[in-house]
């Protein structure tokens, strides 16, 4: 846009606007008729302006517009009052609406902090459920293996796979691998309940190996040595068999442990076990090396 | 927008009112409908024949230049004892130089009116810059007349209304330009122009007329001829004077809107030699002043009515949008849910 056209822009409402034009054009009369009035001094111009009447002319004229300007000045004056007495009230409205919106964001403030804890408590709760899901899944995985495994090794046992080694020793080295793998390791980290629970069910399964083995009942009476007889075939010859067996039950003392003691043959003839009977079941037998593994051993 | 213009008469300070349309050029502000006496009238015709006041402009600038080199005044060889005369009256200031002038002119004799200036100067210029075509279809144009009734009436008028400024004199006439035939649009612009004595009456439409700003010198309803551009329609007039403290009174026309241009520095201070100083200086200085005037004022006037307009617009806005909200700006909806809020708690 050029100048001319911009500033015509501006110009015309100004040219039309009536109390504008009445006004600048007053002051500037007023302004110039004055300057005119002080030019004409002397004493000749005051003689002739007396006679033609022009000063006094000339000063009705400045007073008459003198008296324009001030009274249309009193009017801006007023509009521009009103206006200014509009905007203190707004503004006051406006003040007190920003109290009013200081407050309502101090409570939501205090609803949001009020939220924020709540969902800090909400989140400690999930975390905590969420490990005890965690923790009861893991136990349960736990304890799958460690049934699966002791089905799986009791299952072997029945096979006659371990029909190399004494009777006694079957039992041991069946115990011995159950307390190695998942089985030992679930009744170590989950103790109680479902771990009782296992641990009489290997109970049972052990006893009824060792029953089946000798082919007679579970309470039926035997002599230790029986239960200590090799076996044809028996691996029991073989000194890295003994050396690992004593090696597997460095564990066992006699105080806590006497029947896996006596299995694995810590013990000359010449000692004596008291804490072992000469004449056991397979139910006892079975029950003792279950305590010694899963009980004594775990709480020791 | 109708702008009405009003150009006072006023001879070689007529340079004045090249700088006001100088200044109404850079503002874009077209005029609608011209009325001029004496050299206004010669102004106005330029501009009137213009079209648009960007070329009004090129041309005032192009004549006053002109006439600030050329004589546009020439002696009438015929009438030399009377310009002795007239010598002996421009060595006096004021009322006395024309007085003696016109005095002494009555008195060498001749019953002539012929004036004592050759005006061929003159109409050359009139006829090169002046297309009387352009002139008939330009802006409409009315120029003041005052009806010539000899010599030593225009004497007693100007002693009565000029000098003794005490009573009201012989009205102008005005006459639409465009209205006349081109030979007459010439003759009437000649004859606005036309100082008593100095210049020779011309005749419009049968009669004899002369300067038309010396109609009613009281009032100077002749000098400042808004008469023809009254109950036009007209959105605003800008009235030009070319004089000291003119007691043109624009509370005679109440009806109006009426803007004047008066100069902001002494315009005149040596009476005849002023009116008929054509000389470089004098027109250069009176070309600036006249912009520099219009612009100051103009200016101002846009200043005032910007800062007017957006204080009452904004007070219109503040006191719609007050009502709507009742005295209160809380949302009602805000408070509705801010009490749901604190009811949860």
């Amino acid at each position: 846009m050029t100048k001319g056209v911009a500033t015509a822009i501006e110009l015309f409402p100004a040219l039309k606007d009536k109390c504008a034009v009445r006004l600048i054009g007053r002051l500037n009369n007023v302004k110039e008729q004055s300057r005119v009035q002080q030019e004409k001094q002397g004493f000749i111009n005051e003689v002739v302006s007396f006679f033609t009447g022009e000063t006094r002319r000339r000063q009705d004229y400045i007073n008459k517009q003198l008296v324009d300007v001030v009274e249309d000045t009193l009017d801006q004056l007023t509009d521009v009052m009103g206006s200014v007495a509009l905007n203190s009230r707004v503004l006051c409205m406006v003040l007190d609406e920003l109290k009013n919106l200081q407050s309502h964001t101090e409570a939501i403030a205090n609803e949001v902090i009020d939220l924020r804890s709540k969902f800090a408590e909400l989140e400690d709760t999930l975390n905590l459920r969420y490990s005890l899901l965690k923790d009861a899944v893991e136990e349960m995985d736990s304890r799958m293996k460690a049934h699966q495994q002791l089905d799986m090794v009791i299952h072997r046992w029945k096979s006659n796979a371990l029909n190399t080694l004494p009777c006694s020793l079957r039992g041991y080295s069946v115990l011995d691998q159950l307390w190695w793998g998942d089985l030992g390791f679930y009744i170590q980290q989950y103790p109680g309940g479902e771990a009782d629970k296992l641990i009489q069910y290997l109970h049972d399964q052990v006893v009824a190996c060792f029953a089946n083995d000798l082919q007679v009942e579970a309470r039926t009476r035997i002599s230790r040595d029986v239960w200590m007889e090799e076996p044809s075939g028996s691996v029991m010859a073989m000194p890295s068999v003994i050396q690992s067996i004593n090696l597997l039950s460095d564990w066992a003392v006699e105080d806590s442990a006497p029947f896996v003691t006596l299995m694995c043959g810590q013990f000359t003839d010449s000692q004596q076990i008291l804490t072992v009977p000469h004449l056991m079941s397979a139910e006892r037998l079975g029950r003792a090396l279950v305590g010694e593994f899963f009980v004594t051993r775990v709480t020791a | 927008m109708k702008v009405g213009l009003v150009l006072s008469g006023g001879g070689a300070k007529g340079a004045y009112q090249a700088g006001i349309i100088e200044a109404f050029a850079e503002y874009n502000l077209e005029v609608t409908m011209i009325s001029g006496a004496s050299i206004g009238a010669l102004n106005g015709a330029l501009v009137s024949a213009s079209g648009n006041i960007a070329i009004a402009a090129e041309r005032l600038a192009i004549v006053w230049d002109l006439i600030a080199t050329k004589d546009i005044l020439k002696i009438n060889s015929e009438l030399y004892p009377r310009y002795l005369t007239m010598l002996a009256a421009a060595g006096l200031t004021g009322v006395g130089q024309l007085g003696l002038g016109l005095l002494a002119g009555w008195a060498e004799g001749s019953k002539a009116d012929i004036g004592f200036v050759d005006t061929s100067p003159l109409t050359d210029v009139l006829n090169h810059y002046i297309n009387p075509q352009e002139l008939s279809q330009g802006t409409p144009l009315y120029v003041a007349l005052y009806p010539y009734r000899g010599r030593l009436h225009a004497i007693k008028e100007f002693i009565t209304g000029e000098v003794m400024k005490r009573f009201d004199t012989q009205n102008s006439v005005f006459k639409h330009v465009q209205s006349l035939s081109f030979e007459e649009q010439k003759e009437a612009l000649l004859a606005s122009a036309a100082i008593p004595v100095l210049f020779s009456p011309r005749k419009v439409g049968g009669r004899l007329y002369s300067d038309g700003g010396q109609g009613n010198y009281k009032k100077a309803q002749g000098n400042t001829p808004i008469t023809p551009l009254l109950d036009q329609g007209l959105d605003v007039i800008l009235v030009s004077h070319l004089e000291n403290g003119s007691l043109w009174n624009i509370d005679d026309f109440p009806n109006e809107n009426i803007i004047e241009l008066r100069p902001s520095k002494k315009i005149a201070e040596k009476g005849i030699r002023d009116t008929l100083g054509f000389d470089a200086g004098s027109i250069t200085r009176w070309r600036a002043q006249g912009k520099a005037d219009t612009v100051q004022l103009l200016e101002k006037l846009v200043r005032f009515a910007r800062n007017r307009t957006h204080l009452i617009e904004s007070r219109t806005v503040l006191q719609d949008k007050v009502g709507l909200s009742n005295g209160s700006l809380q949302s009602r909806s805000l408070e509705q849910t801010m009490a749901k809020l604190k009811k949860k708690e």
